[in-house]
């Protein structure tokens, strides 16, 4: 059963198209990880899935409906999104940040009851961030910011759950913390769970499916161990690899295997 | 943007606005009062009826030297046949003197005597940007007079051209006096501005004397009203305030340092006026209906004694020979059985 | 809650300061004095004709209610604004609302129609629709948009109130007066047309509260939430602009407040809005007050534009909060 799903999509800014044609499946219980090229689409792919980009042709759809005939509030009942990086001078508390979650349910008047108390305790419980409640934003670190901005999304108790490079800003303590976490929501709670990352071994440490981003469409999905092969990547990437196996996991491990010196970027 | 048609309705609203205010109410212009924002503090005590204290003009004769009322040493070689007045005062001084046919250019709102403007140019408005210096020189004249620090601008472009320039501004009726046998001097009309003088001090002088035999606790409080939003008053150094004090009143912002300052109505209230005197330019907003719908207005004593005077504001403004209308209209204003 | 006893001090500050504002000005009348008068006002006891009672009652009651809710109106329109366009600079006057008001009154005043107010009004809120509807032909309506239309229209509408009291000469001193902004003569019916709707503006942003937080994360983190942007957006600067429409038909341009209150209410209460919004309006209301209880008394009997004041107090406020960071 598949709660979101890309069709025929071809998305693009002004004139340009940067995805053509691109089919994707999302589905419960599992993590999806687009992996790819900077500037090859991934961004782009999952801003059109959580309804921020219009597709220039194909649709998206959401538990089999075009997400662009839905509101904004039916969207964000059954998918959350966690942006890469957000603004944190404003003065508000992690809670405070949280329980806007609830919005997408109790509506943006209504105020909050117990169920909403409960599942923003809930969400800040899940992502650890219980003893950190009161603090404000700006006074966080990035890791820590980066997992209030998960449980924002936690409390809008959705089905599926789209991160935008969660990792990209977090030193090894975090990286490891905030993909376990995604992995946890989706194999414990059932949630689909779609994350974009540049880092390829953390890809496929991670993310039981992965859909490998390149040229203008969708080059290889399947399991990390089908699609990080060397041809697969080198064609994505126009670079020779060599790919291992991770000494703990078995999962691949992706290293460049060009020169160690060139004459020229 | 361009796609816009709202950019167009803009720009035809804004057109439409600068036809507004060309062809705004065209009632006569009032005579432009002196700009509040450059308040000078001037000392309160007026000086009225004390001989000028400036040298007496000197015999007629060309050429001749006077000292103006900025402490210019100004030099007139032969008698001035074209003379341009940059301000109303002056005009009807000129006028008043004998010098009119020697008069080539005026102000707009130079209105007075009626005839003034027949068959001669106008040179602008009253602030110095409105004065066009092309024009004043293109009139070659021998002789400008300009109103003091307000015309600097002018007056400097004028000189650097090579004209003359005398200045006018009085703080006082001494002043003004001085000014006038100035004017008779420069224009070679010497006698007649002695009479003009000789006159307005009698006239002057029977106001006064009558005005000082009213027993203190008869004097009237006044408020001089120039304008009611906002609520603009008279200070005791402009003329009006001196001449209320002339004429027997009391104007009761008298301890005011500038000269139109902006006051709250609360103060107009508890200093109780018992008439309230205004010009004609503000005669509109001073009929006792509006008023009294001011709040907290409506139970002024000088409402419920229906003691609201409208005065000329022409001749209560200007520093000229018809101060002395003014003062007996203001000393009938205030006390109409003493004043016929 | 501590924001509750927060807003419940403010209260009676602001409470207060409208007894203590009917004491000073020009004529200073003792407290006791007040609540004689009112006291005999309210209850018809004696004809109050006493000109404590005038005063109190016809001039310094309706005013002070009067600037107490402009200031609400500014300072809750100005932490609005500073939410939705995630700026610290943004005041109420951003998109238009000035300028436009200055068009209307400067055009009354020089036309000679006795319609100032209402001309102020109407040019405000027209101003701000021309934002809005230049916002959106440019291209995505969005936050960015409204800031650089509105930055365009107001500098166009301020050069033509310029070009106006150019052509114009005479009324100058009106214009510039209500320019400066003030209250002077204001009483009980500019308070009874203007006050309901700064109130009723107020009133809408506080209920908007929860879409402004969300919004202070950025406008599609917004969306993603389930914020629907073009309606929210049109709800907060319809609800800003009533009040900050009515606040300049009433008291012309007074600024400063709806800049500094709400950066001044979040050290006190943080950004969440439910507890900003009305913290900002009571401590506007208390700060316009204040001036305008200055304006009346540092140089009696003349009084200052309460505008001008504001500028003055403001400006070193500012460089303080600039110097904590």
């Amino acid at each position: 059963m598949t709660t979101l799903e890309a069709h025929d999509l071809t998305l693009g800014y002004r004139d340009a198209a940067v995805l053509r044609d691109l089919h994707l499946a999302v589905r419960p219980g599992r993590v999806l990880a687009l992996a790819g090229p900077n500037g090859a689409g991934k961004t782009t792919l999952l801003r059109a899935l959580a309804r921020l980009l219009r597709p220039r042709q194909g649709a998206v759809l959401l538990d089999g409906r075009d997400v662009w005939q839905l509101s904004e509030r039916d969207i964000a009942r059954r998918l959350g999104l966690v942006p890469q990086n957000e603004a944190t001078e404003w003065p508000l508390t992690v809670e405070q940040v949280v329980a806007l979650g609830r919005a997408a349910h109790r509506g943006w008047f209504r105020p909050y009851a117990a169920a909403d108390h409960a599942a923003v305790d809930a969400a800040l419980e899940q992502t650890g961030l219980g003893p950190l409640r009161a603090r404000l934003l700006g006074e966080l670190s990035g890791g820590e910011r980066q997992r209030v901005l998960i449980a924002r999304a936690l409390a809008q108790e959705p089905a599926t759950i789209l991160l935008d490079e969660p990792t990209a800003h977090l030193d090894l303590r975090y990286q490891g913390a905030v993909l376990g976490l995604a992995r946890r929501l989706a194999h414990t709670c059932g949630l689909a769970v779609v994350l974009s990352l540049h880092d390829l071994n953390l890809a496929a440490l991670y993310a039981d499916q992965v859909a490998l981003i390149a040229d203008g469409g969708l080059l290889a999905e399947g399991s990390p161990d089908e699609v990080f092969t060397a041809g697969h990547l080198q064609r994505a990437y126009g670079v020779p690899v060599a790919v291992g196996r991770h000494p703990v996991y078995g999962t691949p491990l992706v290293m460049p295997a060009a020169e160690r010196e060139s004459n020229h970027v | 943007m361009s796609r816009s048609p709202l950019f167009v309705v803009l720009l035809i609203g804004i057109a439409l606005m600068m036809v507004a205010a060309a062809c705004a109410p065209a009632a006569a212009p009032a005579a432009p009062i002196s700009a509040p924002a450059t308040a000078t503090p001037v000392p309160p005590k007026p000086t009225v009826t004390t001989e000028p204290t400036k040298p007496a003009a000197p015999a007629a004769g060309y050429p001749l030297t006077l000292k103006d009322e900025l402490g210019r040493e100004v030099k007139i070689a032969t008698r001035p046949g074209r003379i341009v007045s940059l301000a109303p005062s002056i005009t009807e001084v000129l006028f008043a003197v004998g010098a009119g046919p020697q008069v080539v250019g005026l102000t707009k709102y130079c209105n007075y005597p009626p005839a003034a403007a027949q068959g001669r140019e106008i040179v602008g408005g009253f602030s110095a940007k409105s004065l066009s210096v092309e024009k004043i020189i293109s009139l070659k004249p021998d002789l400008v007079f300009a109103a003091g620090a307000t015309h600097k601008p002018v007056s400097e472009a004028l000189e650097a051209a090579g004209v003359t320039v005398f200045n006018f501004d009085p703080k006082d009726f001494a002043g003004v006096y001085a000014n006038i046998l100035a004017a008779g001097a420069l224009t070679g009309n010497p006698a007649q501005a002695e009479k003009v003088v000789a006159g307005m001090k009698a006239r002057i002088e029977k106001v006064t004397t009558a005005a000082a035999s009213i027993p203190q606790d008869q004097r009237v409080k006044v408020f001089y009203e120039v304008w009611d939003e906002p609520l603009m008053t008279a200070g005791p150094a402009t003329f009006i305030g001196q001449m209320i004090e002339l004429a027997g009143g009391v104007n009761v912002f008298a301890d005011v340092k500038e000269q139109y300052p902006t006051v709250s109505g609360e103060a107009v209230i508890a200093r109780a006026p018992a008439v309230i005197v205004g010009p004609n330019s503000h005669g509109e907003g001073l009929t006792a209906e509006k008023i009294a719908a001011r709040p907290g207005w409506k139970d002024l004593a000088a409402l419920k004694a229906g003691r609201i005077v409208i005065v000329d504001g022409d001749i209560i403004s200007r520093s000229g020979p018809r101060l002395a209308d003014a003062l007996e209209a203001v000393a009938r204003g205030l006390y109409p059985e003493r004043f016929k | 809650m501590r924001r509750v006893r927060l807003l419940a001090g403010l209260a009676a500050l602001l409470a207060a300061g409208l007894i203590v504002s009917l004491g000073v000005g020009a004529v200073p009348i003792p407290l006791g004095q007040v609540i004689a008068a009112l006291w005999g006002r309210l209850t018809a006891a004696p004809p109050a004709t006493a000109q404590d009672a005038i005063i109190v009652w016809d001039l310094r009651l309706p005013r002070a209610l009067l600037a107490a809710a402009l200031g609400a109106g500014l300072a809750s329109a100005g932490a609005a604004y500073q939410a939705v366009f995630r700026n610290p600079l943004a005041d109420p006057f951003v998109i238009g609302a000035s300028g436009g008001a200055a068009l209307g009154a400067t055009l009354a005043i020089v036309t000679g129609l006795p319609l100032v107010m209402p001309a102020a009004f109407a040019g405000a809120v027209l101003a701000v629709i021309a934002v809005y509807l230049l916002a959106q032909s440019g291209g995505r309506p969005s936050a960015i948009n409204l800031l650089l239309a509105g930055a365009a229209l107001s500098t166009l509408l301020s050069s033509a109130v310029t070009l106006l009291m150019f052509l114009s000469d005479r009324n100058l001193h009106e214009v510039f007066a209500w320019l400066m902004g003030g209250l002077a003569g204001r009483s009980w019916p500019h308070l009874r047309t203007t006050a309901p709707l700064m109130l009723a503006g107020v009133a809408g942003l506080w209920a908007l509260a929860r879409p402004l937080d969300a919004l202070t994360g950025g406008e599609e983190s917004a969306q993603s939430l389930g914020l629907n942007l073009a309606r929210a957006r049109f709800a907060i600067v319809a609800a800003a602009t009533l009040a900050t429409a009515a606040a300049v038909a009433a008291g012309g341009i007074i600024g400063f407040v709806g800049l500094i209150v709400p950066h001044a209410g979040r050290r006190l209460v943080g950004g969440s809005h439910a507890g900003l919004i009305p913290i900002s309006a009571l401590a506007g209301g208390l700060l316009v007050l204040l001036a305008d209880d200055l304006a009346r008394t540092v140089v009696a009997p003349v009084e200052l534009p309460v505008g001008m004041l504001m500028a003055l107090i403001g400006a070193p406020f500012f460089l303080w909060l600039l110097k904590r960071g």
